[in-house]
C-alpha cells in the first residue's frame, strides 16, 4: 500500500536546509550591502575584509550591520511565529499580532516607560508586555462576548483596539517634552536603526520561548480541529492554550521594545508556508522562524538601500507587501 | 467490573443546572444509547463522562478506577469522543487526521513509529476511508468526514467510545453504515460503545440498554422494550407516537404523530 502519511523527518531536514540557506543568503547580502555600497558583489570584498581586522569595513561588519541584520532575523522570526500561533489559538487564519492590536498595546506600554525614562531593560520590556497582555484580554473578551462573534468580531476588535492604542500613543507624544520625538516617531513605523550589540542578549529570553513553541507543534495541530477533540485525545487544552498564549505575547512584546510595530510579517510567512507544506505545525513551527527571519532580513536590506537620501523605517516596507495580501485574503475568504 | 459508573452526579452552568443527581452504569462491551429531546443535558452528561466537564457533586469510574485518577493522557488511551463535526478551517489530509489518534500514546516530541502508521492504517481499513486518505478534510462529504473522525477515535485503541450524534445529517445509507461499524468495532475490538442519538428507531434496533433523559434527570433507564413505552414517550418529548413493531427486527418502532392525525387516537 502507498504511504498516505506525512513523514516529518526527512521534510524536516529539507524544509530546515532550504530555508536556512535561505536565511544565510539574506544575511550574507545584508551585512555587505548598505548606504555605503549597494552592489550585491560587495559580499565578495567583504568575505576578503573579514581576514584584514584594521579595515574600515570590517568595523562597519562587526560594529554596526551584524547587530543589525541579526535582530532583524530574530524580529522577523518572533513576529513571524507570533502570528502563527495566534493563527492557532484563535482558529483564525488572518490573526496577526500586528493585526490584532497586541502590537499597539505592547508600543503603548513601552512609550509610556521610555517618556518617564526607565531604563530599557527590564522597565521597557516589562511595560511593554504588560500592554499587550492587556490589549489580548480585552480583544478576546470583545471578540467572545457578545452575538456577532465569529472571525469577523475578532478582527474588528482588532483594528478597533489598534485605533485605541494609536490614538493613545499620539497623546503621550503630544504631551510630552521628549528630546526623543523624532527617533520615537521612527521607532513607531517600525525601525531597525537603533541596533547594537548592547540590545542583543535579550535573545537570551526569546530563545526560551522558540522551544516551548516547538515542542508544542503537536498538540497545536491537534487543537486546531476542535477544543473538545483534543481534550479527548489527551491535550489539556486550557493549560496549552495558555502557555502558548503568554509565550507568543511575551516575545512579540520584547520584539516590539526593539524594532516598533513592524506589521503583517506573522500573516505573510505562515500564510505563503502553509500553501507550499500544509498546516502541520511541526513543519511550520520551524519553517515560519527561519522564514520570518529571512523575509525580514531582506525587507530590512530594501528599507536601507531604496532610498538615497536616508534609510526607510522597516515597518513601510513590510506593510507595503503585507496589506495588499491581507485584503486579497480577506477577499478570497468571503467567496 | 462496570466500564462506566457514574453515581449521583450533578452539573450547572453559570448559574443552571443541567444535570440532576444523575446514576447510570455502563457494562464492559454493551451497546449503550442515551436519547431524549432537545436541551436534556445528554451532550452535557457526554462531556461530564469523558472529563471534558467538570462534574460539581457525585462521582464517575472508568472501568473500576475513579475518573479523577486518571491524568489526562491515560484517559486519552482508554476512552476516545468523536464530537459533533470537526473544524475543517485547516486542511489537514485525512490520513494525517486519523494519526493523530496516535497523540496520547507517543513520547514528548511527537514521533510516529512503524507501529503508529499501522495501527491508523488499520483503523482507516475498519472504517473504509483508506481511499480517502489523500484527501483533505475540507474535500469531504458529511458521512465520509465522519467516518474519518470515528477512524481517528478507533486510532486511539480506547475500550470505550463516545459518541455525539454521529448519525445526525446524514442519510439514511450513511446511518446505516455508521450504526454497523460501530457494532463491528464492539464484536471484533470489544469496545464499549456510549452514544447520544435523536434517531430512536435506530437505538431500539442497536442499543443492548437505553438511557431516556429528560431537563437533565433519567427518566428511564433499561432494555428498549422497557424504555420505549407509549406513556414515557409521550410525556418526554411533548408530542402524540405511534408505537408499534418492526416486523423485521422484532424491536419497537416509534413514529410522532401529526395533530391533525391525533384526534382519532381515542384519548
Amino acid at each position: 500500500m502507498e504511504q498516505p502519511f506525512t513523514r516529518i523527518g526527512k521534510r524536516l531536514t529539507a524544509i530546515s536546509l532550504l530555508l536556512g540557506l535561505l536565511l544565510a543568503a539574506a544575511m550574507l547580502l545584508g551585512t555587505a550591502m548598505g548606504s555605503s555600497s549597494r552592489n550585491p558583489l560587495d559580499v565578495i570584498d567583504l568575505l576578503r575584509s573579514l581576514g584584514q581586522p584594521d579595515t574600515t569595513q570590517f568595523t562597519i561588519f562587526w560594529k554596526i550591520r551584524l547587530p543589525r541584520v541579526l535582530l532583524a532575523a530574530m524580529a522577523g522570526a518572533t513576529l513571524s511565529l507570533g502570528g502563527l500561533v495566534f493563527q492557532v489559538l484563535l482558529r483564525n487564519p488572518l490573526a496577526e499580532p500586528y493585526i490584532l492590536g497586541i502590537s499597539g498595546g505592547a508600543a503603548v506600554g513601552a512609550i509610556s516607560a521610555m517618556l518617564l525614562g526607565i531604563p530599557f531593560f527590564p522597565g521597557v520590556t516589562t511595560s511593554a508586555f504588560a500592554g499587550s497582555m492587556a490589549t489580548l484580554a480585552v480583544v478576546m473578551l470583545l471578540a467572545s462576548g457578545g452575538r456577532a462573534g465569529g472571525k469577523d468580531s475578532l478582527l474588528l476588535a482588532g483594528v478597533m483596539m489598534n485605533a485605541f492604542a494609536g490614538a493613545v500613543i499620539m497623546f503621550l507624544i503630544t504631551m510630552s517634552q521628549s528630546s526623543q520625538l523624532h527617533h520615537i516617531l521612527f521607532w513607531l513605523m517600525g525601525d531597525l536603526s537603533m541596533a547594537d550589540a548592547s540590545r542583543l542578549p535579550l535573545f537570551a529570553l526569546i530563545l526560551p520561548c522558540y522551544l516551548v513553541i516547538f515542542v508544542l507543534a503537536r498538540p497545536m495541530n491537534v487543537l486546531l480541529t476542535g477544543r473538545e477533540a483534543a481534550s479527548s485525545l489527551g491535550v489539556n487544552v486550557q493549560k496549552i492554550s495558555l502557555i502558548l498564549l503568554v509565550t507568543a505575547t511575551l516575545m512579540v512584546s520584547v520584539v516590539v521594545c526593539l524594532s516598533g510595530l513592524v506589521g503583517f510579517v506573522g500573516l505573510v510567512i505562515p500564510h505563503i508556508l502553509r500553501l507550499t507544506i500544509g498546516p502541520d505545525h511541526r513543519l511550520l513551527v520551524p519553517a515560519s522562524l527561519l522564514g520570518g527571519a529571512s523575509y525580514l532580513v531582506f525587507c530590512d536590506l530594501l528599507a536601507r538601500t531604496l532610498s538615497t537620501n536616508g534609510e526607510l523605517p522597516v515597518g513601510i516596507i513590510t506593510a507595503m507587501i503585507g496589506a495588499p495580501l491581507f485584503i486579497f485574503l480577506l477577499w478570497r475568504a468571503r467567496q | 467490573m462496570k466500564a462506566v459508573s457514574a453515581d449521583h452526579i450533578s452539573l450547572s452552568y453559570g448559574g443552571k443546572q443541567v444535570l440532576h443527581d444523575l446514576s447510570l452504569e455502563i457494562s464492559l462491551e454493551e451497546f449503550f444509547i442515551i436519547i431524549g429531546p432537545n436541551g436534556a443535558g445528554k451532550s452535557t452528561l457526554l462531556k461530564a463522562l469523558t472529563a471534558t466537564e467538570k462534574i460539581d457533586s457525585g462521582s464517575i469510574s472508568l472501568f473500576g478506577r475513579p475518573q479523577s485518577d486518571y491524568s489526562r493522557r491515560e484517559l486519552a488511551r482508554l476512552a476516545a469522543l468523536v464530537p459533533q463535526g470537526l473544524d475543517t478551517n485547516f486542511p489537514f489530509r485525512v490520513a494525517d487526521t486519523v494519526l493523530m489518534g496516535r497523540s496520547p500514546h507517543l513520547g514528548l516530541l511527537g514521533m510516529e513509529q512503524e507501529e503508529d502508521y499501522r495501527i491508523a492504517r488499520q483503523a482507516m481499513q475498519a472504517t473504509e476511508t483508506a481511499e480517502l486518505a489523500h484527501r483533505t478534510l475540507d474535500q469531504l462529504s458529511g458521512g465520509e468526514r465522519q467516518r474519518v473522525i470515528i477512524a481517528r477515535a478507533i486510532c486511539q485503541q480506547p475500550s470505550i467510545l463516545f459518541l455525539d450524534e454521529p448519525t445526525a445529517s446524514l442519510d439514511l445509507a450513511h446511518q446505516i453504515r455508521i450504526m454497523d461499524l460501530l457494532e463491528n468495532l464492539r464484536r471484533e475490538r470489544k469496545i464499549t460503545i456510549c452514544m447520544i442519538s435523536h434517531d430512536i428507531n435506530l437505538a431500539a434496533m442497536y442499543a443492548d440498554r437505553l438511557l431516556l433523559m429528560k431537563s437533565g434527570r433519567v427518566v428511564a433507564f433499561g432494555k428498549p422494550d422497557q424504555v420505549l413505552k407509549e406513556k414515557l414517550l409521550e410525556e418526554s418529548y411533548g408530542c402524540r407516537l405511534l408505537i408499534d413493531e418492526n416486523p423485521v427486527s422484532g424491536t419497537r418502532r416509534v413514529m410522532p404523530l401529526p395533530a391533525k392525525f391525533t384526534v382519532d387516537k381515542g384519548r
